[in-house]
């Protein structure tokens, strides 16, 4: 009874016995998958506590009856973008009226309301905020795409090396005998497979997240909205 | 630098938890790997099972005695070489020898015109017998008396027929015993002619498992009663002499009529 193929140590020695190209190629895909699993771990992990930290800050904003109060719970919800953007506008809004109150106001007077200059400033301060926000969010995503997309191609060549120098090799010995052929076809389609195993999750991660931060992204635009509305509300 | 930008510039942070977090893909990636180098192979679908042992049965069959689908090597006549017998060579028949004639008067008739003999080339007579050994047809080439494989024998009748795929299947007489039990189940007289394939596999215990229609006959009756034949068949255990640790048998049941 001839021992069964495809047991474990065969998949050890099929990789050590690969041609350099193709082990090139292998720890090249190995690393690409290492990355992209540390940066899904990583965008998992931050977007947790980021949508932890915004629904907290959603509603501490809406509750409180004032800005002063909700910067002061600001920096323990900091992985929160909303945070980013209220912090932003509200030191546009702060500094706009430091600028407006009149210095010489004698103390026994009440104090005169305070007034905006300009709330397209602010709204300005918010959408910088937004943008480096996003940016935030989608910083590295970027790398799942590429994953992706390019490590089937990188397996692709590895197989394509190996099956070429394998061919190569049957030319040279002059026999086509199956144990001859397949052995070295078997290397070079591990490739393949190590590409597709660096590739189909940063497919499915890539997907996953560039929707959450379209989710997010559109939070901050309605979390802008309702500031600026507030602070037309309230100052001007 | 204004309030807007100090406070967009403390929210970008310099350092993030990206690097922790690759260390720790790459830990995963690791034990997976080393993982998948000691597991068992059986993950990888890999079989070590040795191929089950295969043969084909089939019960019914014309009727005649019963041999229990095994073929005795003394029963047919084999080839054979002739004695040459030397025989003696046979003397041509002679005509008694003549008579002195007598002392009598010539006559005047004409002699008699003395035709030879003459002597045909395919007289057997003529010929120098053949010596030599002669073949004469027997119905069976003659064989190794060794034990072969040749288990089959459609032509036995009692029913039983088949043959047994395996080269090494050491025991026909299990299968002899086999077929005998099973046909003692098997009520063959369905009024109807047709052929049921089953499949079996005797465990080493001799249970009988996994029964399966290979092909039915296309009348449910017909594969029932071959069923209920297996089902009730207590088989004896597997002989020592077969090291496998089950048999798979292919079994026709022929129902004529």
């Amino acid at each position: 009874m001839p021992p069964a193929r495809g047991t474990a140590q065969d998949f050890a020695e099929l990789i050590f016995a690969a041609s350099p190209i193709v082990q090139f190629v292998m720890m090249l895909l190995l690393l690409f998958s290492v990355i992209s699993w540390g940066i899904t771990f990583y965008k998992w992990w931050t977007f947790r506590g980021i949508e932890k930290d915004s629904s907290t800050f959603i509603d501490v904003f809406r509750k409180s009856a004032k800005f002063s109060e909700v910067q002061a719970v600001c920096p323990s919800l900091a992985s929160s973008p909303l945070v980013g953007m209220f912090q932003a506008g509200y030191a546009e809004l702060t500094a706009q009226l430091r600028q407006a109150q009149p210095p010489s106001a004698s103390p026994g007077t009440p104090a005169p309301r305070p007034t905006l200059k300009s709330i397209t400033a602010v709204d300005r301060a918010l959408l910088r905020a937004s943008s480096i926000e996003v940016n935030k969010l989608e910083k590295r995503v970027g790398f799942l795409a590429t994953t992706a997309s390019i490590t089937p191609f990188i397996g692709l060549f590895g197989t394509v090396w190996g099956i070429m120098t394998a061919f190569m090799n049957i030319g040279q010995q002059g026999s086509t005998d199956l144990a001859v052929v397949s052995t070295p076809i078997a290397e070079a389609l591990i490739a393949t497979a190590l590409g597709l195993f660096a590739a189909i999750p940063a497919v499915y991660f890539y997907n996953h997240f560039t929707s959450k931060v379209k989710g997010y992204a559109s939070e901050m635009d309605d979390f802008a909205l309702e500031f600026l509305n507030i602070s037309e509300r309230n100052f001007t | 630098m204004d309030a807007v930008s100090e406070v967009l510039a403390a929210r970008t942070p310099k350092t993030d938890g990206l690097s922790a977090m690759l260390g720790a893909s790459g830990i995963a990636h690791v034990t997976v790997l080393v993982a998948f180098v000691f597991l068992p192979s059986w993950w990888f679908g890999a079989k070590n099972e040795v191929p089950e042992t295969i043969m084909q049965i089939s019960l019914g069959g014309p009727i005649g005695p019963d041999t229990g689908g095994t073929e005795v090597q003394g029963r047919n006549t084999i080839q054979k070489e002739l004695t040459v017998e030397t025989k003696k060579a046979i003397e041509p028949v002679r005509p008694p020898a003549a008579k002195t004639p007598d002392m009598v008067e010539p006559t005047k008739a004409p002699p008699k015109k003395v035709t030879p003999n003459k002597v045909d080339a395919k007289d057997p007579k003529s010929a120098k017998p053949t010596v030599g050994k002669e073949v004469q047809e027997g119905s069976s080439i003659a064989k190794n008396p060794a034990k072969g494989m040749g288990f089959g024998l459609s032509s036995g009748g009692g029913g039983a027929g088949g043959s047994l795929e395996v080269t090494d299947f050491c025991c026909p007489e299990y299968l002899t015993t086999m077929s005998t039990l099973i046909r003692r189940n098997w009520n063959s007289q369905v009024g109807a002619v047709g052929r049921t394939h089953l499949r079996f596999v005797i465990q080493r215990d001799g249970r009988v498992t996994d029964i399966t229609v290979e092909q039915s006959s296309g009348v449910e009756t017909m594969d029932s009663f071959a069923r209920r034949a297996l089902l009730l068949t207590k088989l004896p255990p597997l002989p020592e002499g077969y090291s496998e640790p089950a048999l798979a048998v292919h079994l026709y049941f022929d129902y004529t009529r």
